[in-house]
């Protein structure tokens, strides 16, 4: 369970670096308010989750060489300031996020008291963004062409969503049968296959170089003096 | 006085206007009641206010920039998490003042199109860059410590659409400031490296923060349209006065040394020399400074500054990309069928 | 800086055409759960769906919040803003739809929730507000039909976020910076300082 929290809290760390640096630059004004409150949502969740694992949140969150981390290799594709990209990715992972949730959630304990919190916040992001999948999936024939093509580009890597977590077949499943509906409303389509268990990833350490910058990039200057007070 | 004596910024440009009704609007102005949308106002004051609320709308979105550069560089999950929520304070400032203006009679896209296109301006603090995160502290200390005397004085204004706003907005104010604060005082708590790369922030925005306040006033300023309708209340001078009895000392008790400053054209600091006249007359009450550049002032607001073209060229960027959403948005809708 | 934001942009000479303005709406929110509805804010939305979502992740989390209500601006009907507060007035009747109430104590000041009335239109509306609301201590009152407001409530749907929220607090510095401070400055300059920032700032 505790690989879950990781890989999780991983996760939701590296969505929330990203799409808080869109805060100023999205395509309009009240959606970019919106999108940066999602991205404090998902910085703050991977400090909640960090701090079920007993660990120092910023320690785990900085202090860690870059192997260490247990992202998935999805939420470290550079999506270049595009908001197709960006928009789909949130999209995939959130109804990731809100499918390991429901897991941790069930139980007593820390973790489930925290994991079922979180889900209430979780909720508010699918159903929000379940609502742009459709709007810009609908949104005429360049916003069409822009969303399937960044379906496309992500599809390869949200199989590795999965790698290395408990029950995968079983999420994997529960997870395609949650974004089938928002794709198909939006006119939209995305196929992705659970990779072999051989291939490794993101989960396992085995990151591509566009993270170990981002990394390089988010740690800069933390690691100026990991001992001092920031 | 006649509006030919200043052909620029005419003194009373009221031509053509009812003199009843003028009188009656000044009148309402002196006795310090607020003009709602409906009333009657004059063509200047409307178009005044609608290029104040403007302005201070595109300052708050060009103003989101400079910091956002270093939400993915923030070196704790609270710093990144503040951070964050600051610069989106901003762009939500940005829209609710946009909204002033918009009741005004310019749309939106106008704005942010005059905007990236140099018709209209911003506030030319944030064409200077931001190297370091200790940057970052003095944006939020010294900026927007200025920025909130500045506001508080324009929520005492006379338009109520801007004042309700500018009370909101100084609500999270607040907050920018005491981040800022606390990360000012972590930093000069800190370790020898953190010190200094604090007071060389510090070198790069006090003179900044000076200027914050615009030139000296005219002589006549409080006789101006400006001040007489109560659209600006305070002058820059004496605003920039408190603003120095406020932060030099502070700045001192925190290890700071105030120092002048040359820069060069990239806005980095190539000497300086500590400011003599920074020390408090206790006469007076008031803390001495040096004067800022004003010729470095105005050689930024006419678009050469280190950082100008950067800013708008990220902002157009943003606009263009962004294009594609704003017409899908508009095209799609809740109540279009499911695509085929 | 970010190195997303480090890229060399390239425009064409012309920005492509612009676009009109989306539907204004106006946004309230409640402090308290039983309390009135207050003036929020603005923002533009092309429906209601978005508009919603909108001023929930905004001004939702401007504060503590309890509800949420947004109404188109074209929707609301105010009277003439007093300069004076306004007088009463003797209409009566309750036939008609239902409007919602909001009154401004002041000119400058924020419109708040008020009550419901019935009319069969904008004016009655009006006219038999003021019978109700105008006490002698309020400049304007806006009427908007009930039909017309949206509303959001915690129970329905989360608007207060679960987790720590203090860091975009004032409040959530106020202690760090107060110890902080006694690192520079003895308590009782340190007090008159605190004394200066609330009198002149927050």
């Amino acid at each position: 369970m505790s690989n879950d929290v990781l890989a999780l809290a991983d996760d939701k760390l590296m969505l929330g670096h990203t799409q808080s640096d869109w805060t100023g630059l999205g395509p309009i004004l009240e959606e970019d308010i919106a999108s940066s409150a999602m991205a404090q949502d998902d910085l703050s969740h991977a400090t909640v989750l960090y701090e079920a694992l007993g660990e120092d949140p910023d320690a785990l969150a900085f202090g860690r060489a870059a192997a260490d981390y247990r992202c998935c290799d999805l939420v470290t594709v550079p999506d270049e300031l595009d908001w197709a990209m960006a928009t789909v990715r949130r999209f995939i992972c959130a109804h990731f996020a809100t499918i390991v949730l429901e897991d941790l959630a069930k139980g007593e304990g820390d973790i489930p008291e925290r994991a079922s919190r979180l889900l209430i916040e979780q909720r508010l992001q699918t159903e929000h963004l379940d609502a742009w999948i459709r709007r810009l999936g609908r949104g005429g024939d360049d916003a069409k062409g822009r969303m399937q093509h960044a379906f496309d580009t992500l599809a390869p890597h949200a199989g590795m969503l999965f790698e290395a977590i408990d029950n995968r077949a079983d999420r994997h499943a529960r997870w395609c049968a949650a974004i089938a509906s928002p794709i198909a409303d939006a006119g939209l389509t995305m196929h992705t296959d659970l990779p072999d268990e051989s291939v490794h990833g993101g989960r396992r350490g085995a990151h591509a170089d566009h993270f170990v910058e981002q990394h390089a990039e988010m740690t800069q200057v933390w690691a100026e003096d990991p001992t001092a007070a920031w | 006085m006649s509006g030919a004596a200043n052909p620029v910024q005419p003194l009373c440009p009221c031509e053509g206007e009812d003199p009843d009704k003028l009188a009656e609007f000044e009148q309402r102005i002196t006795d310090g009641v607020h003009i709602e949308p409906g009333d009657w106002m004059p063509e200047a004051y409307r178009m005044g206010m609608l290029g104040m609320a403007e302005h201070h709308a595109n300052s708050e979105i060009i103003g989101a920039l400079p910091e956002g550069e270093w939400i993915t560089r923030a070196p704790s999950l609270r710093r990144k998490l503040a951070l964050t929520a600051k610069v989106q304070d901003e762009v939500g400032h940005g829209q609710m003042l946009y909204r002033v203006s918009q009741e005004l009679g310019k749309s939106r896209d106008d704005m942010l199109r005059d905007l990236i296109t140099g018709k209209t301006k911003y506030h030319n603090c944030f064409n200077y860059p931001a190297p370091t995160w200790g940057d970052i502290a003095m944006i939020q200390w010294l900026i927007d410590g200025a920025a909130i005397m500045n506001q508080k004085t324009l929520a005492d204004g006379a338009y109520g659409p801007y004042v309700r706003t500018m009370n909101r907005i100084n609500m999270e104010e607040a907050f920018h400031f005491k981040s800022g604060e606390d990360m000012v005082l972590t930093l000069m708590s800190g370790t020898r490296k953190q010190k200094k790369m604090t007071q060389e922030a510090f070198d790069r925005w006090w003179s900044v923060s000076l200027m914050f306040f615009g030139p000296h006033d005219k002589p006549d300023a409080e006789q101006r349209p400006a001040m007489r309708w109560r659209m600006k209340i305070e002058r820059n001078d004496s605003l920039r006065q408190r603003f120095v009895n406020r932060f030099a000392p502070a700045a001192k008790d925190l290890g700071f040394t105030i120092n002048v400053c040359e820069k060069d054209d990239r806005g980095f600091v190539t000497s300086v020399r500590e400011d003599e006249q920074c020390v408090l007359d206790t006469d007076t009450g008031n803390w001495g400074f040096t004067d800022p550049d004003w010729n470095e002032f105005f050689r930024v607001i006419r678009g050469n500054g280190p950082c100008n073209a950067h800013r708008l060229d990220l902002r157009r960027f943003s606009y263009e990309q962004g294009r594609w959403v704003r017409n899908a948005i508009a095209k799609g809708g809740t109540t279009t069928p499911p695509a085929a | 800086m970010s190195k997303r934001r480090q890229q060399t942009y390239e425009f064409a000479d012309e920005l492509p055409t612009g676009k009109p303005d989306d539907t204004h709406w106006v946004v309230y929110t409640r402090k308290k759960r039983d309390g009135p509805a207050r003036w929020a804010g603005y923002l533009d939305a092309v429906d209601v769906e978005l508009a919603m979502q909108y001023a929930r992740e905004h001004y939702g989390l401007d504060e503590a919040c309890t509800g949420i209500l947004i109404h188109p601006h074209d929707a609301l009907h105010d009277c003439e803003y007093g300069i004076d507060p306004i007088e009463g007035g003797d209409a009566t009747g309750d036939d008609g739809e239902s409007w919602i109430v909001f009154t401004q104590r002041r000119r400058g000041m924020i419109h708040i929730e008020a009550g419901v009335v019935r009319a069969p239109d904008a004016d009655t509306a009006l006219a038999r507000a003021r019978a109700i609301h105008a006490d002698g201590r309020i400049t304007n009152i806006r009427v908007v039909r009930t039909a017309d407001c949206t509303e959001v409530h915690p129970d329905d749907v989360p608007l207060w976020r679960d987790h720590d929220m203090t860091y975009k607090f004032a409040r959530g510095y106020s202690k760090g910076v107060r110890s902080k401070w006694s690192n520079f400055r003895s308590d009782e300059d340190l007090e008159r300082y605190r004394r200066g920032d609330i009198k002149e700032h927050f």
